[in-house]
C-alpha cells in the first residue's frame, strides 16, 4: 500500500474510512513511521482547528453558545484509540443546555451598572451618615430620592446587609404604580416601535442606557425581595375565548410555574427532571411542537407574533416557554373537563403594558 | 428582506402533519444552524435571523434530506447576503464614522475581542468552500452529509478538510507570531 495522503489521514482521524479499507490502512500505518508521524501532524492541525472554530462562539457578552457536537472532536474506536491522547484536550464549555441561552444584558449595562453602584453606595453611605446625625434635618432618602433614583436603587443587586431594606423599598414602590410603571411603560413603548434614532434625539443615549439597564437589572433585584405576588396576568383573551379564562391559583401552589419558579429559572438553578422535581441536570421534559399539539388532543395555544423556546410536559399538560427583554415567559395549558386552559406567566420585572399585550395575542 | 417567522409552531400546526414534522427539525437543528451561522458570519443576531429564514422556507418547502438541506440554504444566504454587503460597503463606511465613540473595553474583553478578531481573519484567508467544510464538520456533519451540502464528491471532503484546518491553523499561527512580534 502506497503512502496514505493528508485527505486520507484526516478521513481516518474523522472514522470516514470505509470499513473494508480500514483493515488495510492500519497495517500500513503499524508498519510505516512516516505516516504515523503525518497521522500525529493531522491530528494536532484537527485538533487546533477544532479548538480555533470554538473560538467564534465568544459573542459579544463573552457568553459561549452551546457546545458543538461531540463528533467534531470525537475520533473513531480501533487505531485512532491506541494513539496517545489528542493534544487538544482543552477545557470544554459549562453544562451543555439544550437551547443555547444568551445574556441579553448587552455589554455597555456594565459600565453603566458599576456606576450606578458607585453612585448608589456613596448615596447610601451619605443616607446612612445623615439618618445618624437628625441634627443635620436632612429628609429621609425615600423623600429625597428622585422616581428613577429609586427605581435604579430598586434594580441593583443591593449587598447583603440592605437586602430588607430594598426589598422594603421595592414593595413601597410597587404601592406606587404610577410613578414606577411610567419609565416601563416607555421602554417598552420604544422596545415595540424600535426607535432608537429618535431616542437619540430626544433623550440623552447614557441616561436611555441606563433606564433600560435598570429595567433589566430589576428581575434580578425582584429575586431577591419576598416571594412575589401571583402572576400579574392569568389569561387575557380574545373576547370570545373569554370562557376558556382560569384563574387558578390552586394550580400555582401545584408548581405549575409559578413567578417565583420562573425567576430561578432566569437564574438557571433551577430545573426539572423527567419527575417534574427540581434539581441541576436539566430543564425536564422537552418535548417537540407535535407532542405538545397531540399531549393537548390536536390543539395548542401560542403568543402570536413570538417563537417559542421550547415546549415542556407538564402533567396532563404543556409549558411552552418565551424568550423576552424581560426573562422567560411561560404559557401553561392544560385540559380540564375537556376545554382547554392556560395560564400565562409573565417574567418578573415586566411592564404591565407588555404583559397585556403578550395576553392579548394568547391564540 | 427575509420575512420574520411569527408563531412558527402555530403556523406548523394549522399546515398539517408535514408541517409538524418541520417544527420538529426546528427544535433539532434551529441551534446548531444558529452556531453555525454565527460561527460563519460573527452576528449572533443576524444569525438568529437568517436562521428563521431558512426555517420559513422550509416550511414552504419541507425538505427531504432536512439537514443538509438546512444548511445548504443558510449557506447560501450568507453567500447572497455577502455580496449585498460588498455593494453596501462605502456606505457602512461612512456611517460608521458617524457613530459616537464607544468606551473602552476592560482588557479581558479587549484580549477576547482580539482572539476572536484573529480567528476570523485566519478563517478569512481559507476560500469558501474550505471554510464551509470546516464550519460543517464543526457541527457533526459526516462526509456524505457535507458532500451533499456543498454539491462536492464525498471523496473529496477528506482532502477538503485536511487543507481548510491545516491553512486554518497556519493562517493563525501567523497572526499571533505577528502579534507577538508587535507587542
Amino acid at each position: 500500500m502506497s503512502h496514505l495522503d493528508e485527505g486520507a489521514l484526516h478521513a481516518v482521524l474523522d472514522g470516514e474510512v470505509e470499513a473494508a479499507e480500514l483493515a488495510a490502512v492500519e497495517r500500513h500505518l503499524a508498519d510505516c513511521a512516516d505516516c504515523r508521524a503525518r497521522l500525529e501532524g493531522a491530528r494536532e492541525f484537527r485538533g487546533e482547528a477544532a479548538r480555533l472554530v470554538e473560538v467564534l462562539d465568544e459573542d459579544e457578552a463573552g457568553v459561549v453558545m452551546a457546545a458543538a457536537p461531540a463528533a467534531m472532536v470525537a475520533e473513531p474506536a480501533g487505531i485512532i484509540a491506541e494513539s496517545p491522547p489528542m493534544p487538544m484536550s482543552y477545557p470544554r464549555p459549562e453544562p451543555i443546555p439544550a437551547t443555547p441561552q444568551r445574556s441579553r444584558v448587552p455589554r455597555w449595562t456594565r459600565p453603566v451598572a458599576l456606576a450606578a453602584t458607585i453612585m448608589i453606595a456613596v448615596g447610601l453611605g451619605y443616607s446612612i451618615g445623615t439618618q445618624r446625625r437628625p441634627d443635620l434635618g436632612a429628609p429621609a432618602p425615600s423623600e429625597t430620592a428622585p422616581p428613577q433614583a429609586a427605581e435604579e436603587r430598586a434594580a441593583l443587586p443591593p449587598p447583603a446587609n440592605v437586602v430588607s431594606s430594598l426589598a422594603d423599598e421595592k414593595k413601597q414602590a410597587d404601592d406606587e404604580p404610577s410613578r414606577q410603571r411610567q419609565p416601563a411603560g416607555e421602554v417598552s413603548q420604544r422596545l415595540r416601535a424600535g426607535s432608537k434614532p429618535v431616542q437619540a434625539k430626544t433623550r440623552p443615549a447614557s441616561e436611555t442606557k441606563a433606564r433600560e439597564a435598570a429595567q433589566q437589572l430589576a428581575g434580578k433585584a425582584a429575586d431577591t425581595a419576598p416571594p412575589p405576588p401571583p402572576p400579574i396576568v392569568a389569561a387575557a383573551p380574545p373576547a370570545a375565548d373569554q370562557a376558556r379564562l382560569v384563574k387558578d391559583s390552586a394550580r400555582t401552589e401545584e408548581g405549575v410555574a409559578p413567578r417565583r419558579a420562573v425567576s430561578s429559572f432566569a437564574r438557571r438553578d433551577f430545573r426539572l427532571n423527567e419527575a417534574g422535581v427540581a434539581d441541576r441536570a436539566g430543564r425536564g421534559p422537552v418535548i417537540s411542537a407535535a407532542t405538545a399539539i397531540r399531549t393537548l388532543g390536536g390543539v395548542l395555544r401560542l403568543v402570536e407574533g413570538m417563537d417559542p423556546e421550547r415546549f415542556e410536559l407538564d402533567g396532563t399538560g404543556v409549558r411552552v416557554w418565551y424568550r423576552t427583554a424581560f426573562g422567560p415567559l411561560s404559557l401553561t395549558q392544560w385540559r380540564d373537563g375537556g376545554q382547554l386552559q392556560y395560564r400565562l406567566v409573565p417574567p418578573p420585572g415586566a411592564p404591565v403594558d407588555s404583559v397585556a399585550a403578550w395576553a392579548k395575542r394568547v391564540k | 428582506m427575509l420575512r420574520p417567522l411569527r408563531g412558527l409552531a402555530m403556523t406548523l400546526r394549522n399546515r398539517g402533519p408535514m408541517s409538524e414534522s418541520v417544527a420538529e427539525l426546528y427544535l433539532q437543528y434551529h441551534a446548531s444552524l444558529v452556531r453555525m451561522l454565527h460561527r460563519r458570519t460573527g452576528d449572533r443576531e443576524r444569525a438568529e435571523e437568517l436562521a428563521q429564514e431558512v426555517f420559513a422556507r422550509a416550511v414552504a418547502t419541507p425538505p427531504r434530506n432536512p439537514r443538509p438541506w438546512l444548511f445548504a440554504v443558510a449557506l447560501n444566504l450568507v453567500r447572497e447576503e455577502g455580496r449585498r454587503m460588498v455593494r453596501r460597503d462605502r456606505r457602512l463606511e461612512l456611517y460608521r464614522g458617524e457613530q459616537p465613540t464607544t468606551a473602552p473595553s476592560p482588557d479581558e474583553e479587549l484580549l477576547r475581542d482580539e482572539r476572536i478578531t484573529r480567528v476570523r481573519a485566519a478563517l478569512a484567508t481559507l476560500n469558501e468552500r474550505d471554510r464551509e467544510a470546516l464550519l460543517l464538520q464543526a457541527e457533526g456533519f459526516n462526509y456524505e452529509e457535507i458532500a451533499q451540502t456543498l454539491g462536492m464528491a464525498k471523496g473529496a471532503i477528506g482532502t477538503t478538510l485536511a487543507r481548510a484546518r491545516r491553512r486554518l491553523v497556519e493562517a493563525h499561527r501567523a497572526l499571533e507570531g505577528t502579534k507577538n512580534v508587535a507587542s
